[in-house]
């Protein structure tokens, strides 16, 4: 899947109050590419990400396959993007075997459809992936953050999209499972031409899992490239306003103090 | 794929069902002549089927039971059910289980509407049957569109907090406009409050025909939905992402909601209570999941409605208890017990 994003700008709010959170960003990302998204708090990822999934009207030209993205409608978005959200909103005790199966929504047609084959096995996959197959009768009520977390990986990965969205993917993952997830991921994106995009608050996990790094800050892109030229000190320092490596170096001092 | 802790789904449904036929006949049985079941099934089947009535039972027993009880008990099961249906479909669209289409103000725009036209059909001598629920109807769904219109211009669009706060505010507002016609119009305003507290008295077939067919379509149709309506309850984002076309979803459903309400509150009056607490008793069996949840809080709304209305006429008979009153007493002891008794479990 082909991503081209021209001169994009985006942002919240409405007429009077509106804040302009993207501004005039441009890059491709070709298929099969798998590329983080780094940079401060507010710096405009998650927006970014909002856009591509068709959450927020932009102006500029974002294309998808050399389609328009305001020209599609949205299950054409849906099918082409899976997006996994930073916050969730649960109201209501569906089992977490029900709850992954929603994200089949587009592949049931109409009412009275039940999950086919394929549902299934796509369902039965991903809740392999999430390390969910033990609870999957379990309420998603009665879940931890973390479990939450992955009930909801599992979904955006069972709808079988060409390319997948994650926003702070592995916030809420205890260790066991974050190491568990980088393994799916690492395994999902090696299949047949996968895009991922990823906002991670963990540099190494990005530079575990991508290979090419777009950092951005006040809205705009400050460095774009493979991972190797991108992750330099300085760009890291003008991109969090902080000396990152030295703040990296303290935390491995303390760990080489206790273990 | 079912939890251990669930009731399979077709059970729920085939209960509810048996339960529903079993509540009608003995509502409709139960009066100043207590009747027994297995005579108004008599009754039923001679009427319906054109044969003569079996002589041990009085033909004016049978007349009683055929044009004032049936008519009563269906009326008050019909408008139970599309009610408890309608509380439902607004439960998951704003993922608040306190939720209703009274939140849109549904219940006020009515009271208002119809106080309304009281006074002017009083003042122009101007009347008709269908005066009042015709004005209830035409303001409550007025009351919920500027209810859409106005949050949609508030907040990035139909956002659940921006839709309840609004429905509250102009719900108050209506209240307060309601006071004021009832301060300077007091005589009028008697039919205004009889109204509003909701009757099932002197309902005939007409009306039978016209809420059954409100309850059966409004349930069929808004059933369609009930794939969008699960994934709704995630959120707007998440549902948008999911491939659901998420505000022409929720227009299209508030509508529609509102509109079956509008209906059935315009001949029954505004009761309370049914749609917002049978779709929580009735997801602790069927879970959350809309394919059941529907229709089983369709036939509860319904079973809960003609129990109350029938308790409501009978307990202290001659006179009536009103129907919105019974709702609420029976319903908040009950709805706070299964909710402690489920949750212990």
């Amino acid at each position: 899947m082909n991503i081209k994003f021209e001169n994009v700008s985006a942002g919240y709010g409405s007429r009077s109050k509106y804040k302009e959170i993207l501004k005039d960003i441009s890059f491709e990302i070709s298929e099969g590419e798998s590329v983080s998204l780094l940079g401060a708090n507010g710096s405009g990822k998650t927006t970014l990400l909002k856009v591509l999934a068709g959450l927020l009207p932009y102006t500029g030209s974002v294309k998808i396959n050399g389609r328009e993205l305001k020209d599609l409608k949205r299950s054409e978005i849906a099918g082409l993007v899976s997006f996994l959200t930073q916050l969730h909103e649960t109201s209501f005790a569906y089992t977490v075997y029900e709850t992954v199966m929603m994200g089949r929504y587009l592949d049931m047609k109409g009412p009275l459809s039940g999950p086919g084959e394929a549902d299934r096995n796509a369902v039965d996959k991903a809740l392999e992936t999430g390390g969910l197959t033990d609870i999957r009768d379990k309420y998603i009520t009665e879940l931890s953050g973390g479990q939450l977390q992955r009930v909801f990986l599992a979904r955006a990965i069972a709808r079988e999209t060409p390319a997948l969205l994650l926003d702070e993917p592995a916030n809420f993952l205890d260790l066991k499972y974050q190491k568990q997830f980088e393994e799916r991921i690492k395994s999902w994106k090696n299949e047949k031409g996968h895009t991922l995009i990823a906002v991670f608050h963990d540099l190494t996990l990005a530079l575990d899992l991508t290979e090419r790094i777009i950092f951005l800050k006040d809205g705009s892109i400050v460095a774009d490239g493979p991972v190797k030229e991108s992750m330099k000190a300085e760009i890291l320092e003008k991109v969090y306003d902080c000396n990152v490596l030295s703040y990296m170096d303290e935390k491995n001092s303390l760990w080489k103090r206790f273990l | 794929m079912q939890n251990k802790n669930r009731i399979s789904p077709a059970a729920v449904i085939a209960a509810g069902l048996i339960l529903s036929i079993l509540t009608i006949v003995v509502c409709s049985g139960t009066g100043s002549v207590d009747i027994s079941p297995w005579d108004i099934v008599r009754i039923v089947a001679s009427k319906i089927s054109g044969s003569p009535l079996p002589s041990d039972i009085e033909p004016n027993m049978s007349s009683i039971i055929w044009s004032v009880r049936i008519p009563r008990v269906l009326c008050a099961f019909f408008a139970g059910g599309i009610l408890s249906v309608c509380g439902c479909v607004m439960q998951s669209l704003l993922q608040n289980p306190l939720a209703s289409t009274y939140t849109l103000g549904v219940s006020s725009g009515a009271s208002l509407g119809a106080a309304i036209a009281m006074v002017v059909s009083d003042t122009l001598a101007i009347s008709g049957l269908f005066l009042l629920p015709f004005s209830g109807f035409v303001a409550a769904l007025l009351t919920v569109i500027l209810v859409m219109l106005l949050s949609e211009r508030m907040g990035k669009g139909l956002r659940s907090t921006t839709v309840i706060l609004t429905g509250m505010v102009l719900s108050l507002f209506m209240n307060a406009l309601l006071m004021l016609i009832e301060t300077l119009f007091a005589d009028e305003f008697r039919h205004v409050i009889m109204w509003q507290m909701g009757s099932f008295n002197g309902k005939r077939g007409i009306h039978v025909l016209f809420l059954m067919t409100a309850c059966i379509v409004g349930t069929v149709v808004i059933s369609l939905f009930h794939r969008e309506m699960d994934v709704m309850t995630f959120g707007d984002d998440e549902s948008s992402v999911t491939g659901v076309d998420t505000m022409k979803v929720k227009r299209m459903l508030i509508a529609l909601s509102s509109l079956f309400t509008g209906m059935t509150v315009c001949f029954t009056g505004t009761i309370g209570f049914v749609d917002l607490i049978t779709p929580h008793v009735v997801r602790k069996f069927t879970g959350p999941a809309h394919k059941y949840l529907i229709p089983v809080s369709m036939l509860a709304g319904g079973i809960f409605m003609a129990l109350a209305d029938t308790i409501g006429r009978t307990v202290i008979a001659p006179r009536e208890i009103p129907v919105g009153a019974v709702t609420a007493l029976i319903g908040a002891p009950f709805f706070i017990w299964i909710y402690l008794k489920r949750n212990e479990n």
